[in-house]
């Protein structure tokens, strides 16, 4: 064969296998694209139950943590209806639940209440002489590297009885994903435990912090002698 | 001290750079193991054995059919850091395996495809992942950076590797630029917080030491290498971003690449006569 021959059953290969991978991959992707479920609302349970208070440190190690033993907060997927059950929907189920794959030590387990009751029955006295005044607070912006955090709480016979996130961080996919993941923790943990200092959740450090700030711009709000 | 120094410049850059990364993978899984690390051993492993049959297994058909000598150093090197900044998937986590395997055969193409007179023009993990994340459902997490008990490993070897390789200036003026950008966008009193979270909770070190030293696609030149570490620096900043689209360390770097690749007279010559371009902006030897 000669050369040129060659040279050219070379640059045919290369066409080939090139253009094999990029039909392959637009086949991926075009699969992904059409199987794909949309966003499971993961949501807490009407009355969630306790919260390991350091479930998820920067370290990724429980410490501190306080739920009873088998009576673990939960957080559900719901699915749209008529879509499948899918890896996709586990995924950010599994994630949010991660807080909860904790040991529990027993003399935590013994200090806390009851799973079933409300957050309002499940409050924590606020600190003395510190009283929180009914109604839906708005925070300020908090603004940070990755994005902004804004809070909307609801307090109800002085306790944190809701929080919607009116901004979180979503600029870049991660962030999104980030935010996604630390939702549910943080407001968790503020409903729960009725604190704003809440703990920081491992990859999610910054949002965190903006979080406890914008908690603490509530606080301020709805504080009354 | 001498004798050590000799020792590491006896080592070859690749060799030293996988050694490196494996005892990266390696820690992370002990570290895990523990609980220390939050990904779970299990899924550590399984996405470095993902990532790295992968690699071999295109690498193998790509060098086969362009007629050329693969270096297997360099394929586990793309694959341990594809493990080290994607987020370990589960094996039953079908669509974080399929991203996984995605970013993998891609950064192997990409060393084949997008190469310029036996020279890849973009870091194949780099681009491995920005074309996943792009076209894929998901992102990349660079979760190695995360992890500050990793950040002695990470330092350490960084050090051994920047000495061989001696970017000193390179790493000197991406870290100024950063650090800089970050105290000047914070106000005083969280300057020195901010600065540290830089440092410690992201995947700054990991990003510097390993894919911005990476030799294939560093610009010649010392002057060069400060404007090309500068200007991921730049991209690299968390609230760098044209209109609504953020930079994300991926994209930084691929921009970077191009610098590197624009910047080098005699690559682009070869490419510009590769394609039948002619330009009179390129002098030839005898012009």
């Amino acid at each position: 064969m000669s050369a040129t021959a060659a040279n050219d059953e070379r640059r045919v290969g290369k066409l080939l296998v090139s253009t094999a991978l990029v039909v392959i991959s637009a086949g991926y992707c075009y699969w992904q694209k059409t199987r794909e479920v949309p966003r499971a609302i993961v949501h807490i349970a009407a009355t969630p139950g306790p919260v390991p208070a350091k479930a998820v440190t920067a370290s990724g190690v429980a410490a501190n943590v306080a739920a009873p033993a088998g009576k673990v907060a939960t957080a559900t997927a719901v699915p749209p209806a008529g879509a499948p059950a899918t890896p996709d929907v586990a995924l950010p189920v599994a994630r949010a639940a991660l807080a909860d794959k904790v040991p529990v030590p027993k003399e935590a387990a013994a200090a806390v209440p009851d799973a079933d009751e409300s957050p309002a029955a499940t409050a924590v006295t606020m600190a003395a002489g510190l009283h929180l005044e009914d109604g839906e607070y708005v925070s300020q912006h908090e603004d940070f590297e990755w994005g902004t955090v804004q809070v909307k709480v609801v307090i109800k016979n002085g306790a944190f009885a809701d929080i919607q996130f009116l901004q979180m961080p979503d600029h870049r996919p991660h962030s999104a994903e980030l935010s996604d993941l630390s939702k549910p923790i943080l407001s968790r943990e503020a409903i729960h435990d009725q604190k704003s200092a809440v703990d920081l959740v491992t990859s999610a450090t910054y949002t965190s912090m903006a979080y406890q700030d914008a908690m603490a711009d509530v606080i301020m709000q709805a504080t009354r002698p | 001290m001498k004798m050590s120094v000799t020792l590491l410049r006896r080592i070859l850059t690749y060799r030293l750079t996988l050694y490196y990364l494996a005892v990266l993978v390696a820690g992370s899984i002990a570290l895990a193991w523990y609980g220390i690390v939050r990904p779970t051993p299990r899924d550590i492993a399984y996405s470095a054995v993902v990532a790295i049959a992968t690699c071999i297994a295109v690498n193998a058909v790509f060098a086969r059919v362009f007629g050329a000598k693969s270096n297997w150093e360099s394929v586990c090197i793309s694959a341990l850091i594809l493990t080290l900044i994607v987020t370990p998937a589960a094996p039953v986590d079908f669509a974080a395996t399929g991203f996984l395997v995605f970013a993998s055969a891609w950064a192997m193409a990409s060393k084949y495809i997008l190469a310029t007179a036996k020279r890849h023009i973009f870091n194949p993990a780099a681009f491995g992942v920005a074309l996943a994340g792009l076209l894929l459902k998901g992102s990349v997490s660079w979760w190695v950076g995360d992890n500050a008990t990793i950040l002695p490993l990470i330092i350490l070897g960084g050090v051994l590797v920047l000495t061989r390789l001696r970017y000193y200036e390179l790493i000197i003026s991406f870290a100024v630029v950063v650090l800089g950008l970050t105290l000047a966008d914070n106000p005083l009193a969280g300057a020195g917080t901010a600065v540290s979270m830089t440092a410690i909770h992201s995947a700054f070190c990991f990003f510097a030491f390993v894919m911005l030293t990476e030799p294939r696609t560093v610009p010649l030149g010392r002057w060069r290498q400060i404007v090309y570490g500068g200007l991921v620096g730049l991209l690299f900043f968390p609230n760098s971003h044209i209109g609504e689209y953020y930079f994300t360390p991926e994209v930084a770097l691929l921009i970077g690449n191009i610098f590197a690749f624009l910047s080098n007279r005699r690559r682009l010559q070869r490419w510009t006569t590769a394609w039948g371009i002619k330009s009179r902006l390129l002098p030839t030897k005898a012009g």
